[in-house]
């Protein structure tokens, strides 16, 4: 371990030190309370925030197991961002009087370090155990709430399922490696571009046991079971932290593999993903329409996003292109922002009312705050995709790339399955502004996550309004694997 | 190969005696097959309900984190094999600081153990 | 000599293997799983893998069987004993072992893969430590902090609760409303929680 490799990594170093440091002020500090250790997470998120943004070095550090480039960068910030607002929300919601949950804060940060890991990885044997050390905090943060049956059910059913649909990813990478003789994803690259591996049983075994492992964590179809329990039962800042990190990471660790460790597949295996991403975006959109419970309509929207992020990884393969590529990059953060945003709603409400989040229980919210509807109206307006908001042009971007590589049967499927969509988003907002409210339906409302929410709203109209800089900056984070091959 | 012969010997002593001495004591031990030879407390008082008792959680914990240092101790064994030949090469300090490393996140993870409690039994 | 050797510790491992699956009792199949880790370990060291052999031992035959039979112990022996003689399951079992073993066979005759031959330390700790500890590092670094947040996690979830605390909020049981759609997840889910009563 040279300093130079360490500096390399240094926003994921900074925020593992905030685990730790988060982890003995809890142990020493017996009188600690939420609202310190969240002061001591951002203090450590905020100085890794810096070194990501201020990144111009790049490069390959550890001998090959990660690259800090503009890639990582982007996901760095995306990541630290998501982690931020998750504290932000939690840190009220778990601020118990008598015994908060500080457990909290440092497997945030945990799992914090495992995505970025996972974005950072040009190994698979790094991208493993990042993935292994975000799940496993993520397992015990979605068991959080012991006294909850539904808390316990989710922990130990998204235990149980992560960890084999871990030993798939495992075995899919050992038969990478068998077949190519590496497990650094350059390495790899020219080994298989050397032979024809287009009969190699080996390869495409391996390949698929890993899309099937990332395709859990992404929530797949038909590997997204777990989703909706998981979300439901999880304490609603987790959830939030789920939806937006846990996919944000997967695809940047699919987005490498896909473009750095295996571009010379080339568009054998497209087909299948085109058959992947409208089963995906349509039985999530379709299932969500029926749900009448605000975290399971959520989850299956995650599911439907999930659907529209692979329409993007087929637009830009088997050649990538800046413009595809810039897409799913944007979508990716934007997605993550308005997500963060709709499960803050379910933070406020759900952190007075019990675990109550029945749609129904939205009613005239409008008439006793004003501004949280508003927000939650830019949620769900971006969710949907509806132009004044970043979500819009997160599916422009993503949509168009798919026309433009010949791929327009899929890209009308995907707006098809947008307008089915606003149906169920747009349901929340019309409760909001349309009904009378029930009699104590929520009388006070945590300021702190008020604000989260008011932030995340402007920020995703703004970049609506403005799509330029985000884009610039999604565009200059593809660029690093573009110049890969 | 003929590196493992002093195992397989081992090996073979222990079986052979283990068998030797079960099958000779089935053999030559007299046997009295009454009930209560049979009950598994010739002396004594009488067991009474099951032995299938229930552990306490307590030991679960203990199993778990004996699990997860026992893997930190296994990490431990390449590394001391080779640290004569990482300081020969000039890569000592970069190896103890590795080492530092990996055992500090682990020593936060004991620190932690021991103030939550876990380790007491109560 | 060492194909003998290979035969011996091979069929050991699996008639270990089979035996923990068909025993009745949880303890006999946990030690007979045992007795397979440890025929494992052999194959593993003639394989000159002495890294792996120790692991093997140390970690399966040692820790991870000590956790099991706490795991078993802290449930209790069940009274009822399993049913194991379903002719579906032998059925299933005996189809997906040669379907395992076309498939595998397959595999391996099927790569081209450009692996050299390797030298007899190959395997050996002093291998392992060196690549271990070069270009491995940060894989080797990132294990600590893995294991961190795993004892992190072990030790919240195990805990017991201090008396007096948190006794607001009640155990929260799923209401019925929001199954409408999602029926067949649940249902999966159940029946998975069912397998081992069956």
């Amino acid at each position: 371990m040279t300093w130079s490799d360490a500096s390399l990594i240094a926003p994921i170093l900074w925020v593992t030190l905030g685990g730790v440091a988060v982890l003995m002020t809890d142990a020493f500090w017996r009188r600690a309370g939420t609202g310190h250790l969240t002061a001591v997470s951002v203090v450590f998120l905020t100085i890794a925030a810096i070194y990501a943004a201020r990144s111009d070095a790049s490069g390959s550090a550890f001998a090959g197991a990660l690259a800090a480039d503009s890639f990582s960068a982007f996901f760095n910030l995306t990541f630290i961002v998501v982690a931020l607002i998750t504290l932000a929300l939690g840190s009220s919601y778990f601020a118990d009087e008598e015994q908060p949950l500080v457990e909290f804060f440092p497997l945030v940060m945990f799992a914090t370090v495992g995505m970025m890991v996972m974005a950072a990885a040009t190994d698979m044997i790094t991208i493993f155990l990042g993935l292994e050390t975000m799940s496993i905090s993520l397992y015990v943060l979605a068991a959080l709430q012991r006294r909850s049956i539904l808390s316990m059910e989710a922990g130990f059913k998204y235990l149980i399922l992560g960890a084999f649909s871990s030993a798939f990813l495992l075995y899919g990478m050992a038969l990478l490696y068998g077949s190519t003789g590496s497990t650094h994803l350059p390495t790899m690259a020219t080994a298989i571009q050397g032979v024809g591996f287009d009969r190699d049983l080996l390869f495409w075994m391996g390949w698929g046991f890993l899309l099937v492992g990332l395709g859990f964590k992404i929530a797949m179809v038909p590997f997204h079971m777990w989703t909706p329990d998981v979300y439901d039962g999880s304490p609603a800042p987790v959830a939030g932290f789920m939806a937006a990190g846990v996919k944000a990471a997967s695809f940047a660790a699919m987005l490498r593999v896909v473009w750095t460790g295996l571009p010379a597949l080339g568009d054998m295996w497209i087909d299948m993903l085109v058959v992947f991403a409208v089963v995906t975006m349509t039985a999530g959109n379709l299932i969500a329409l029926a749900q009448s419970n605000l975290k399971r309509m959520l989850a299956y929207s995650a599911i439907a996003h999930a659907g529209y992020l692979l329409v993007g990884i087929v637009a830009t393969t088997p050649s990538m292109t800046d413009p595809a590529a810039r897409g799913i990059l944007f979508y990716l953060m934007v997605y993550a922002l308005m997500n963060l945003g709709a499960f803050a709603l379910i933070t406020l409400v759900s952190s007075r009312e019990g675990e109550k989040v029945d749609l129904a229980g939205f009613a005239g919210l409008a008439r006793r705050h004003p501004v949280i509807s508003a927000c939650v109206t830019v949620f769900m307006l971006s969710l949907a995709g509806i132009p004044p908001t970043a979500g819009f042009w997160g599916k422009v971007y993503v949509f168009e790339a798919a026309v433009r590589d010949g791929h327009t049967v899929l890209a009308v499927i995907a707006l098809l399955n947008s307008a089915v969509a606003m149906f169920y988003y747009l349901r929340v907002v019309v409760l909001m502004y349309m009904r009378e409210p029930e009699d104590e339906a929520y009388t006070g409302l945590d300021p702190q996550v008020g604000a989260a929410m008011v932030v995340l709203a402007v920020a995703l109209l703004w970049i609506g309004l403005f799509p330029g800089p985000m884009a610039e900056l999604a565009r200059q984070g593809v660029s690093a694997l573009a110049g890969s091959f | 190969m003929n590196a493992y012969i002093p195992i397989l010997l081992v090996v073979s002593i222990a079986v052979v005696f283990t068998l030797l001495f079960v099958v000779l004591s089935r053999v030559l031990g007299p046997s009295h097959r009454t009930p209560g030879k049979l009950t598994a407390y010739e002396c004594g008082i009488p067991s009474r309900g099951t032995t299938n008792l229930k552990f306490y959680v307590r030991f679960y914990v203990v199993a778990l984190l004996f699990l997860l240092f026992d893997l930190e101790t296994v990490f431990l064994v390449p590394w001391a094999v080779s640290f004569r030949s990482f300081v020969e090469r000039g890569m000592g300090g970069q190896m103890f600081v590795a080492m530092l490393v990996f055992f500090g996140l682990l020593v936060v993870g004991l620190i932690y153990e021991w103030r939550k409690g876990a380790l007491e039994w109560e | 000599m060492e194909a003998v050797f290979f035969y011996v510790f091979g069929t050991l491992a699996v008639i270990s293997a089979l035996l923990t699956v068909t025993r009745r009792d949880a303890v006999a199949s946990a030690f007979w799983l045992i007795f397979c880790f440890l025929s494992v370990a052999a194959l593993f060291a003639l394989l000159s893998a002495h890294f792996m052999a120790i692991l093997q031992i140390l970690l399966y035959a040692g820790a991870i069987m000590v956790f099991f039979l706490f795991v078993i112990m802290f449930l209790g022996k069940s009274q009822d004993r399993v049913k194991t003689s379903d002719w579906r399951v032998v059925a299933l079992g005996v189809l997906s072992l040669i379907g395992a073993t076309v498939v595998l066979t397959r595999l391996v005759g099927s790569t081209h893969a450009p692996f050299p031959a390797v030298a007899d330390s190959y395997g050996g700790i002093e291998a392992v430590s060196e690549v271990l500890l070069t270009k491995y590092l940060f894989a080797f670094e990132l294990t600590g902090l893995l294991l961190t947040a795993a004892v992190i996690g072990a030790v919240y979830l195990a805990r017991r609760e201090a008396p007096g605390s948190r006794g607001a909020k009640a155990p929260v049981v799923r209401g019925l409303t929001s199954q409408a759609a999602t029926s067949t997840a649940s249902s999966s889910a159940v029946q998975h929680e069912d397998v081992p009563h069956a």
